[in-house]
C-alpha cells in the first residue's frame, strides 16, 4: 500500500542496479544483527554477575528485534527493499526506548540511533515509505526523551557500580559509532559506484558522440560530393534551372538562367523574372491539394535576351504528409526552344512552298485536261466519223483515259490539302473556335454531306443519336470534318451491309467519366487485322494489302482525325474483326456547364398525364415544322395559291422563272441576292425557294446554309437553278437541283411535288401507342395549333392506316410496339424525312430513340 | 448592260497559268470580251490602270510585285476600284485568305479551280448569262 504511489520514483538510478541497493542494506541489516547479538551477549554476562531485575526489560526487545532483522533479511530475500527498511527501524524503535528506559543516560546515541533507519532508507525507499518511518521516528525518539528525564530508576548504577555502568555506556556508544562508520561507509561506496557509473555514462556519451561526429561529417562528405556532383549537372545544364521553396522564394539558379534572362548574377529575386515566369511561379507557389493534381503547371513560352525563346516549365516539389501532398517548392526549367521553332517554321513553310509549287503545275494539268474534255465533247466528238473501224473505241478510251486524269488530280489534290492539314496541325499552326457544339448537329451536319456517297452504293447509314446528350467543347468544323472521314472510310471498306453512327454517354471507367460524350461509327465491312489496329492512325498507311484492294483515298485521313481529336482533349480508338467490320470509337469531354442540347425532346408521361402532355405540347409549338406552318394557313395575303420565292442575280433568268411560276398559278416574289433572299424568306414564308448558285457577295451555297439554319425556313422547299452539274446540294439540305437551260416541265413538276409535300394536312400527324388519356391532351393541343382531326380513330394500331404524307409521328417509346411500323414508312418514303417525337410514360433511359430518322 | 467592249486580265507570272486561264475564258470572245494577259504583278498593275479591265484574274504569288500589293493598288485608286479581282493562289491557307481580303479581293480562288466556275464567274461578273 505504501507503494502505490507511482509519481515517486523507486531509488532506482540509472548507474545504481537494484542488486547493489539490496547488497547495501543487507550489509547494514547484518551490522545490526551482529550488534544485537553482541548486546545478548552482554545482556547474558550482567545475568550471571549481577542477575538485575531490569534484565528482562531490554533483553526481550533486543531478542524480540533480532527476528524483525530476520524477517527484514528475509523481505531483502524477496527483493523487497521497502519493507526490509521499515524492519530494520522497527527494530531500532523497539530497542532504542528500551535502552533509554533502563539506562537514561544512555538517551543521546539512542536518540540518534532511531533516526539512523531514516538516513538508512532515504536512498533506498520511495518517498510515502520516508515519510512513514520520519512519523514513527518523531514519537519514538520523544518517547526515549521522556524515559531519559527519570534518575536511575532501577539502580543500575547502583548494582554495577560507576564504572561498569560508564563503560556501558561507552560500548553502547561504541557500537553505534560502528553502525555510524558503517554507515557512512555505505553511503561513500554508493557514491563511489555513483560516480564510477556517471564517468562510466561519460565516457558512453562521449563515445557515442564521437561516432555521431564520425558518421555526420561521412555523411557531410557523401553529401557535399553528390551536391557538387548535383551542381555539377545543374551548372553545366543546357537549360536554366531555378529552385524556389514553399513560399515562392528563390533559392538558386543555374549559370544557364542568369544568362538566359541577362539576369545580375549576385541578386536572387522573383521580381526581375519575366512577367510569364513570375506567373508560373505563382501557380506553382499555390499548393496542391491532393495526390491527384498534377505536380506539373503548363509549360509556358517566354522570350530571352538575344531573341530567343524559351519554354519554360515548372514542377511542385512535394513530401508526403498525413494523407496529403505538402508543397515544399518547386523547380522551374527553362529550355531554349529558338531551334526547334525555327525548324518548326522552316517546316512548315516547306510545306507551303511544296504545297504551293505542287499546286501550280496541277491547276495546269487538271484545268487542260477539263477543258480538253469539255472541247471534245462539244466540237470535236459531234463532228466525228464514228464509221470508221476504232474510232468508237478511241474516243471511249480518251473519255475515260481523261476522267482519270481529272480523278486522279483530284485526288492529289486531296492529299496536298491533308499534308497541309496534319502538317500545320502537327505545328500547332491551326486557330481552333472553340464553343460549345452539339455533336448531334455535327453528325447530322456530317451524314447530310456524305448522303451523296451512300446514295449510289448498297450500304445505308443507321442514325441512333442520344437526345440528351450533354454539349461538347468544339471546333464545330473540325468535328464535322472528323465524322465525314469516318463515314467515308466506313464506306470506302464496307461493300454490303450497313454502317452505323451513334452517339451516347461514356460509362465511367479507369479513363473516361460518365461526363465524356461516345460516338461511333461501325461498319461491316472487311475489318482490319488485329495486329494492324496500331497503324490505323499513322500518316499513309493504309492498312491491308494495298496491290490487291487498293483504297482510295490519301492515307492521311485517320491521322488529321486523331489530330483533331487530341486538340479537342478527346481519344479516338479502333476495334476490329476481320470479315465482320470495324468501329471506331471518339470520346470527347463534355461540356457540363453548357447545359442540355436544345434539341432534347425527351420528357415522361407519368402519372400525372396532363402535364406531361402539355409539355409535349409546349415542345410542339418549338418545333418550326408545325409551328411555322400555323401562321401560313390563317395569313390573310394567302389566297390559296402557293408561293415561290426566286433568287437570282440575273435580270434575265429572273423575269424567265416568274413568267414560268406565275403561268402556272405561283404567287412569286424575287430577291437580286443572297442576302435579300434570307430576309424576304423570314418575312414571308414562301413555300417554295429557287437559288442561283453563282452570286457575287452571298453564294447561294451560303445563301442555302443561312436559310437552313434559321428556324423559320428551315423547312422551306429549295431548289438550287445553276449552270453546274455538281453543287453539294443534299448535303445543304436543298431538295432539288435544275440545270440551266431551265427545263420548264421538270421545273414544274418539282416544284408541285415540293409544295404540295410542305403544305400541312389532316394526315401530317400520327401518335402512336398513346394512352387514352395522353391522345386526348395531345389531340386537344394540335387542335389549338389549327390541326384538324381527321375521320376515325386518330392512334394508329397495326398497318391499316395509310402514312403517305406523315411527316410527325408523335410514338410512345416505352412499348416497341411503334417503331417497326415508323421504319416500314421511312423506307417507304425514300429519302424523305420524317420526324418522330418519342415520348415515354416512365423514365427509361436505355430508350434513346432518335428523333428523327433517316433512311 | 453597256455596249462598250468588256476587258478580261489575267496577271500570273506561270505562263500555263495564263495560257489555261485565256483558253478557259476563250468562249467569252464570241460576245464581244476581249482577254489580255500580264506576266508579273508591276506589268499586271500598269494593264490594269491603261485598260481598265472589268474582271482581272490575280495570281498572289509573283515576282516583281505580289498579288496583294497590286489587288491593294488597284482598290486604292478611283479610277481602278471598281475592276472585280479574282484573287487566285495556291495556298488556301486561313492568313493568305485573310490578306486576301484584307487587299480588297473581290472572290478568292484557290488553285487548282475548275474551269467551269471560272467561266461561269466570269460571265456572271460580266453580265453576259
Amino acid at each position: 500500500m505504501v507503494s502505490t504511489d507511482v509519481s515517486a520514483p523507486a531509488a532506482a538510478t540509472p548507474w545504481e542496479s537494484e542488486d547493489i541497493q539490496l547488497a547495501r542494506v543487507r550489509q547494514f541489516v547484518v551490522s545490526d544483527i551482529v550488534a544485537a547479538i553482541g548486546g545478548l551477549v552482554m545482556l547474558a554476562v550482567f545475568w550471571f554477575v549481577w542477575q538485575p531485575d531490569w534484565i528482562w526489560v531490554v533483553a526481550a526487545p533486543v531478542l524480540f528485534s533480532l527476528s524483525v532483522l530476520t524477517y527484514s533479511l528475509h523481505m531483502l530475500r524477496q527483493r523487497r527493499l521497502s519493507a526490509a527498511v521499515v524492519a530494520v527501524a522497527a527494530s531500532f524503535w523497539l530497542v532504542m526506548p528500551a535502552i533509554t528506559f533502563v539506562l537514561p543516560p544512555s538517551f543521546g546515541a539512542c536518540a540518534l540511533a532511531t533516526i539512523w533507519p531514516v538516513l538508512l532508507a532515504t536512498p533506498y525507499v520511495d518517498r510515502a515509505t520516508l515519510r512513514f518511518l520520519a512519523y514513527v521516528t518523531f514519537p519514538v525518539s520523544l518517547l526515549s526523551l521522556a524515559f531519559s528525564l527519570r534518575g536511575d530508576p532501577f539502580g543500575v548504577e547502583e548494582t554495577l557500580g560507576t564504572t561498569v555502568m560508564n563503560l556501558c555506556l561507552v560500548g553502547i556508544g561504541i557500537t553505534f559509532a560502528l553502525l555510524t562508520l558503517i554507515m557512512i561507509w555505505a553511503y561513500n561506496s554508493r557514491l563511489q559506484d555513483t560516480l564510477a557509473g556517471l564517468h562510466e555514462s561519460n565516457a558512453r556519451l562521449a563515445a557515442n558522440e564521437r561516432q555521431l561526429e564520425e558518421k555526420v561529417a561521412a555523411r557531410t562528405d557523401e553529401l557535399e560530393s553528390a551536391s557538387a556532383y548535383l551542381r555539377a549537372v545543374i551548372e553545366n545544364l543546357p537549360q536554366g534551372l531555378v529552385t524556389l521553396n514553399g513560399d515562392g522564394v528563390v533559392l538558386e539558379r543555374n549559370a544557364a538562367f542568369v544568362d538566359q534572362f541577362a539576369l545580375d548574377a549576385t541578386e536572387i529575386s522573383l521580381s526581375e523574372f519575366p512577367e510569364p515566369l513570375q506567373e508560373l511561379v505563382a501557380g506553382l507557389s499555390s499548393p496542391a491539394t491532393n495526390a491527384a493534381e498534377p505536380t506539373s503547371e503548363e509549360p509556358t513560352f517566354v522570350s530571352l535576351t538575344r531573341d530567343r525563346v524559351g519554354k519554360a516549365s515548372g514542377t511542385r516539389i512535394t513530401v508526403a504528409g498525413g494523407g496529403t501532398q505538402d508543397n515544399i517548392g518547386a523547380v522551374v526549367l527553362v529550355d531554349d526552344v529558338t531551334a526547334e521553332r525555327q525548324i518548326d517554321r522552316m517546316k512548315t513553310d516547306f510545306i507551303s512552298t511544296v504545297s504551293h509549287e505542287l499546286r501550280t503545275p496541277l491547276t495546269s494539268v487538271l484545268g487542260f485536261a477539263r477543258i480538253i474534255q469539255r472541247r471534245l465533247d462539244e466540237r470535236v466528238f459531234p463532228n466525228v466519223d464514228t464509221n470508221q473501224r476504232g474510232v468508237e473505241r478511241a474516243m471511249r478510251q480518251v473519255e475515260s483515259n481523261l476522267d482519270i486524269i481529272l480523278d486522279e488530280g483530284g485526288r492529289l489534290t486531296n492529299l496536298i490539302n491533308d499534308v497541309l492539314d496534319i502538317s500545320k496541325m502537327e505545328a500547332r499552326h491551326v486557330e481552333w473556335a472553340f464553343e460549345p457544339t452539339s455533336l448531334t448537329d455535327v453528325v447530322d451536319q456530317a451524314v447530310s454531306a456524305t448522303d451523296a456517297l451512300f446514295a449510289d452504293s448498297p450500304v445505308s447509314v443507321v442514325v441512333d443519336l442520344d437526345p440528351d446528350l450533354p454539349l461538347v467543347s468544339g471546333d464545330r468544323e473540325r468535328l464535322v470534318q472528323v465524322v465525314i472521314n469516318l463515314l467515308s472510310n466506313a464506306h470506302k471498306f464496307t461493300e454490303s451491309g450497313h454502317v452505323a453512327i451513334s452517339t451516347s454517354r461514356a460509362m465511367a471507367s479507369d479513363n473516361a467519366t460518365a461526363s465524356d460524350v461516345v460516338l461511333s461509327v461501325s461498319d461491316t465491312g472487311i475489318g482490319v487485322a488485329e495486329a494492324d489496329l496500331p497503324l490505323l492512325f499513322e500518316r499513309f498507311r493504309q492498312v491491308g494489302d494495298s496491290l490487291t484492294d487498293r483504297p482510295a483515298g490519301t492515307g492521311l485521313g485517320l491521322p488529321i482525325c486523331r489530330e483533331i481529336i487530341d486538340a479537342h482533349g478527346g481519344t479516338i480508338d479502333a476495334s476490329s474483326q476481320l470479315g465482320v467490320g470495324t468501329t471506331f470509337t471518339v470520346r470527347l469531354p463534355s461540356v457540363e456547364a453548357a447545359g442540355r442540347v436544345e434539341t432534347s425532346h425527351r420528357f415522361s408521361a407519368g402519372r400525372n398525364s396532363d402535364d406531361d402532355a402539355s409539355k409535349l405540347l409546349e415542345l410542339f409549338s418549338q418545333q418550326p415544322l408545325v409551328a411555322d406552318e400555323r401562321p401560313r394557313a390563317i395569313d390573310p395575303e394567302n389566297d390559296g395559291r402557293p408561293h415561290v420565292l426566286v433568287v437570282d442575280d440575273d435580270e434575265g433568268i429572273r423575269r424567265l422563272l416568274r413568267d414560268i411560276f406565275q403561268t402556272e398559278g405561283y404567287r412569286v416574289s424575287e430577291a437580286t441576292s443572297g442576302e435579300a433572299a434570307v430576309h424576304l424568306a423570314s418575312n414571308e414564308r414562301p413555300d417554295l425557294i429557287t437559288l442561283d448558285v453563282l452570286m457575287p457577295g452571298m453564294s447561294g451555297i451560303d445563301t442555302a446554309i443561312a436559310l437552313r439554319t434559321s428556324a423559320s425556313t428551315a423547312t422551306v422547299p429549295l431548289v438550287f437553278i445553276s449552270v453546274l452539274d455538281r453543287i453539294p446540294g443534299p448535303s445543304l439540305g436543298v431538295e432539288a437541283h435544275v440545270t440551266k437551260p431551265i427545263d420548264t416541265d421538270q421545273l414544274l413538276t418539282l416544284a408541285a411535288k415540293l409544295v404540295t409535300r410542305a403544305k400541312p394536312s389532316s394526315e401530317d400527324v400520327v401518335v402512336v401507342n398513346a394512352s387514352a388519356a395522353v391522345l386526348t391532351t395531345i389531340v386537344d393541343g394540335l387542335e389549338r395549333f389549327g390541326y384538324e382531326r381527321a375521320d376515325g380513330a386518330a392512334t394508329l394500331h397495326g398497318s391499316s392506316a395509310s402514312p403517305d404524307g406523315v411527316r410527325l409521328v408523335i410514338a410512345n417509346s416505352s412499348t416497341d410496339a411503334g417503331y417497326p411500323e415508323i421504319n416500314r414508312w421511312v423506307f417507304r418514303r425514300g429519302n424523305d424525312e420524317l420526324v418522330v417525337i418519342a415520348f415515354e410514360t416512365e423514365n427509361k433511359s436505355k430508350h434513346n430513340r432518335a428523333e428523327e430518322l433517316h433512311e | 448592260m453597256t455596249t462598250t467592249a468588256r476587258t478580261v486580265l489575267i496577271i500570273d507570272d506561270e505562263i500555263h497559268i495564263r495560257a489555261l486561264l485565256e483558253q478557259t475564258l476563250e468562249d467569252l470572245l464570241d460576245d464581244g470580251v476581249e482577254i489580255e494577259l500580264a506576266e508579273d504583278g508591276q506589268a499586271g498593275l500598269d494593264a490594269v490602270r491603261e485598260l481598265k479591265p472589268d474582271l482581272v484574274f490575280l495570281d498572289a504569288m509573283m515576282p516583281k510585285m505580289n498579288g496583294y500589293d497590286v489587288c491593294q493598288q488597284v482598290k486604292s485608286d478611283p479610277a481602278t476600284a471598281s475592276t472585280y479581282v479574282v484573287m487566285l493562289t495556291a495556298k488556301g491557307q486561313e492568313i493568305d485568305r485573310i490578306k486576301g481580303e484584307e487587299a480588297g479581293a473581290d472572290i478568292y480562288s484557290t488553285k487548282p479551280f475548275d474551269p467551269d466556275e471560272i467561266l461561269e464567274l466570269a460571265r456572271q461578273v460580266l453580265g453576259l448569262e
